[in-house]
């Protein structure tokens, strides 16, 4: 014991001291994502913020524009159509998502925005890499399929996902 | 800046699974590391500035109240930095500009995290990801980096054995490396035969979840004593939006181009590639060196996969990047971006043992996190250096 170096015999594993974190929350949505998401719910309609002063297309909406840091003051519909920009695939299950791999999770570009998306995209053979490259080199279109009315709840999942077409 | 500063000391830790020491002792270990390395006692010291990364990781919220005697912040001023990645890059610009602006004399800028005690990294990660819209996709870095590998693969190209050659070669090179965590002398076919994750990233296209500390102390020319210096000779750091969905590509980092540029342009450096002799880039994901590179000005936007092909990069080259084996070997998050520094500090002073690049006069290293957001270039010089 009076060796300042400590030495642990094979026997004497370094111990571990248990500790868990599993704090709930709720997080403020704020009135503009509210407005975006209630969209979704009750109509099925997907909608952007617009900033007058560079005219982008914010999607998902933010009450403000980071470029030119004044509010954005316009709501516009955008999709339910668009494309995918990028785009990987999932072949493992990811913590807390309930969805079997592989999956694709991909940027979209929704028709009349000016930023991307992030959502699922199903309807394609992810099994073929290189095919897939070259289908979106050559445009993939996409549109979002809308969980049924009676299971929308004002999420980001009342798309289900983006179907190709 | 009022007066010129630079890099007096450097400490690290060996890398990997730390249960041998807590938390506090970990960071400890750096410090004492990095005093020695100066010749310098904590008494010396004016201040000490401390970046850990997500809580979630060490598992113990705002941990710069745990390990404050264990960093020698007792008696001192000390602060936490924190921004992703680039977090310890950013604790040493802090010390730098407090050094170069006259209000201390030296100062320690200490990074330790805890890696290895979670039992899922990558859903602790989640919990950094935006919880309005975009949490519930199940996003991580794995596949952040899959999206940012798969932009650039459509639009040059790039092959995942271009992913491929960029693991190949910083596992090689931390066979050098003594503080490395991984080891592994892996060609590019291991790499590509190894377990697909989030096509394209393999296993071998990720970084290990390392435990480990490093430390650097920054002194003026008149406090450096006897000790060799690493000049700061240009430091820039730059951000972006948090929405990946906002980039106008997402494999085009351009915070890190404008680090790039304004760290240049300080250090009087017009062609980086010719002017710099080796460079550390932070790289937790192959992708996030494949897009480093073009960001850093080394190649033309959209060549690096056929500057890879012909050897880009190679200790043999003329602008080794990585003699250390990077993130991909040892990722200590928030340490990371300060071990990028350390080692560029090392190489200039010569003092990088086994994986020194002989000659080295001017160093880069380029730090990135946050949500592919945030961009450090810092540029060190011997004294040596035109």
């Amino acid at each position: 014991m009076n060796d300042p170096d400590v030495k642990l015999t094979a026997k004497e594993q370094p111990l571990t001291i248990p500790g868990q974190w599993n704090i709930a929350y709720q997080y403020a949505a704020g009135k503009t994502a509210t407005r975006f998401f209630l969209a979704l719910r009750d109509n099925e309609r997907i909608y952007g913020t617009q900033c007058s002063s560079c005219n982008r297309i914010l999607v998902p909406p933010r009450s403000f524009c980071d470029r030119c840091f004044v509010k954005t003051d316009g709501w516009l519909e955008v999709g339910p159509e668009g494309y995918v920009v990028t785009f990987a695939i999932s072949q493992r299950r990811s913590p807390g998502i309930d969805r079997e791999p592989p999956y694709m999770v991909a940027l979209i570009r929704l028709d009349g925005a000016s930023t991307n998306l992030i959502h699922f995209v199903e309807g394609c053979d992810f099994t073929d890499p290189e095919q897939l490259l070259k289908r979106v080199r050559a445009g993939l279109r996409v549109r979002a399929k809308f969980l049924p009315l009676s299971q929308r709840k004002g999420h980001i999942f009342d798309i289900q996902s983006f179907v190709a077409l | 800046v009022a007066r010129r500063a630079g890099i007096v000391g450097v400490g690290q830790t060996k890398y990997g699974r730390r249960f041998d020491v807590s938390t506090p002792e970990l960071a400890a270990e750096a410090v004492r590391a990095a005093l020695e390395h100066a010749g310098l006692q904590m008494r010396d010291i004016d201040a000490v500035f401390i970046g850990t990364a997500p809580d979630a990781l060490i598992g113990v919220a705002d941990a710069d109240f745990w390990v404050a005697e264990s960093i020698g912040g007792v008696g001192k001023p000390m602060m936490r930095i924190s921004t992703g990645g680039t977090t310890g890059a950013s604790a040493a610009i802090a010390a730098h500009d407090a050094v170069a602006s006259g209000r201390f004399e030296r100062v320690m800028a200490v990074s330790v995290e805890r890696a290895g005690e979670s039992k899922d990294v990558q859903a602790l990660m989640n919990t950094n990801i935006d919880p309005i819209f975009e949490r519930a996709i199940g996003l991580n870095a794995i596949s952040v980096y899959a999206l940012v590998a798969v932009d650039h693969m459509l639009r040059h190209n790039t092959t995942e054995r271009h992913l491929a050659i960029i693991s190949s070669r910083n596992h090689r090179n931390a066979l050098k490396n003594p503080f490395a965590h991984l080891q592994l002398d892996l060609s590019v076919e291991d790499v590509m035969k190894s377990p697909m994750l989030c096509w394209p990233i393999k296993l071998y296209d990720t970084c290990p979840a390392s435990d480990g500390a490093c430390a650097v102390i920054i002194a003026a020319e008149s406090t450096r004593g006897g000790n060799k210096i690493a000049w700061f000779a240009g430091i820039a750091a730059f951000t972006d939006g948090y929405f990946l969905g906002d980039r106008e590509e997402l494999s085009r980092r351009t915070h890190l181009e404008l680090a790039a540029k304004s760290a240049y342009a300080q250090a009087g450096i017009t062609d980086p590639r010719s002017s710099i002799d080796v460079a550390e880039l932070q790289n937790p994901f192959t992708s996030s060196e494949l897009v480093g590179i073009e960001a850093l000005g080394f190649v033309e936007r959209g060549r690096v996969g056929q500057a890879l092909d012909e050897g880009f990069g190679e200790m043999s080259s003329a602008l080794p990047i990585n003699p250390s084996g990077g993130a991909l070997s040892s990722n200590p998050v928030g340490a990371t971006s300060l071990i990028r520094i350390a080692e560029a500090a090392l190489q200039v002073t010569n003092e990088a043992e086994s994986r020194q690049v002989e000659g080295a006069n001017v160093a880069l290293a380029q730090c990135s996190g946050g949500s592919v957001q945030f961009g450090c270039v810092v540029v060190l010089k011997n004294s040596e250096a035109k």
